[in-house]
């Protein structure tokens, strides 16, 4: 007979509310961070293979989670739609970001090619932010049609499914890719 | 070629293409949002459901596709299947 096996409780997920440089973090954002967290920071403990890094890295993205929020409101744009979505994706290519350094740390002759990198990083990062932030912002029925236009179905097709007509649908579908184009321009525009 | 054409012309070239613009929504879909661990996943039979019946399903799992790379990829071999088999 096996003897059981002894578990270990999880730890419970606490972050900050200011990150290491002394900057604070939202309420509104540091109970999402609380809620993502745990996943998030496994994922970025994996990749770098140093836990109070990953645990840095995510508070640092938080507090400008936050300051971008704020800004935000200071200049009457209008705020996050999806601070889960926005937080999550800032932490991930924060995460590669620090990942791609450390290489350029232990061979200092790829710098070049690094700085490249890293320009090419943050207009990535900005297009996926204004991306994920394009697409929150849809509604459920416009989702389904956005999922089945990227799998190449037809108007009919989509129709018969969705249950809206396929004018309507071509029309929830093209104003959303206006959205898109309109996203993407933005973050061409602030690179 | 009059000014407002000319303009047309250069807005339109600057712009990017639908087709440019879901090919980056697939590539940023599949890869952006990685969950090893799958958490929060629905399971397999929801995501049948979605593809099949997209109505029924609540909007919480389309939110969810939309934020779980893994969940993207298996709904949209779904969907592809759902349309080779018609």
């Amino acid at each position: 007979m096996h003897p059981h096996r002894k578990t270990t409780p999880s730890l419970q997920f606490f972050l900050n509310s200011v990150d290491h440089l002394g900057r604070p973090i939202d309420p509104s954002v540091l109970s999402v961070a609380q809620e993502i967290g745990p996943g998030a920071v496994r994922y970025a403990e994996k990749v770098l293979g140093d836990p109070a890094l990953a645990i840095s890295l995510f508070e640092e993205t938080a507090a400008t989670v936050s300051q971008t929020r704020r800004d935000k409101a200071a200049s009457g744009k209008p705020d996050v739609t999806d601070i889960r979505g926005y937080l999550f994706l800032a932490y991930t290519r924060r995460v590669r970001r620090q990942k791609r350094m450390e290489a350029v740390l232990n061979d200092p002759t790829s710098l070049s090619l690094a700085r490249q990198a890293q320009y090419a990083d943050v207009q990535d990062l900005e297009r996926s932010l204004f991306l994920a932030e394009a697409l929150a912002s849809c509604d459920k029925v416009t989702q389904n049609i956005v999922l089945r236009r990227l799998e190449g179905y037809s108007w009919r097709e989509i129709e018969r499914r969705c249950g809206v007509s396929s004018g309507a649908a071509r029309k929830r579908f093209s104003s959303t890719v206006q959205r898109l184009r309109k996203a993407f321009q933005q973050s061409r525009r602030v690179t | 070629m009059s000014a407002v054409r000319r303009k047309q012309k250069r807005a339109a070239r600057e712009s990017y293409s639908e087709k440019t613009l879901l090919k980056f929504v697939k590539e940023h879909l599949s890869k952006e949002y990685p969950n090893p661990r799958r958490e929060g996943c629905p399971p397999k039979a929801t995501l049948k459901h979605l593809a099949q019946d997209p109505q029924q399903v609540d909007a919480s799992i389309v939110y969810h596709v939309f934020h779980c790379s893994p969940c993207y990829k298996t709904c949209s071999g779904l969907l592809a299947r759902l349309k080779t088999s018609r």
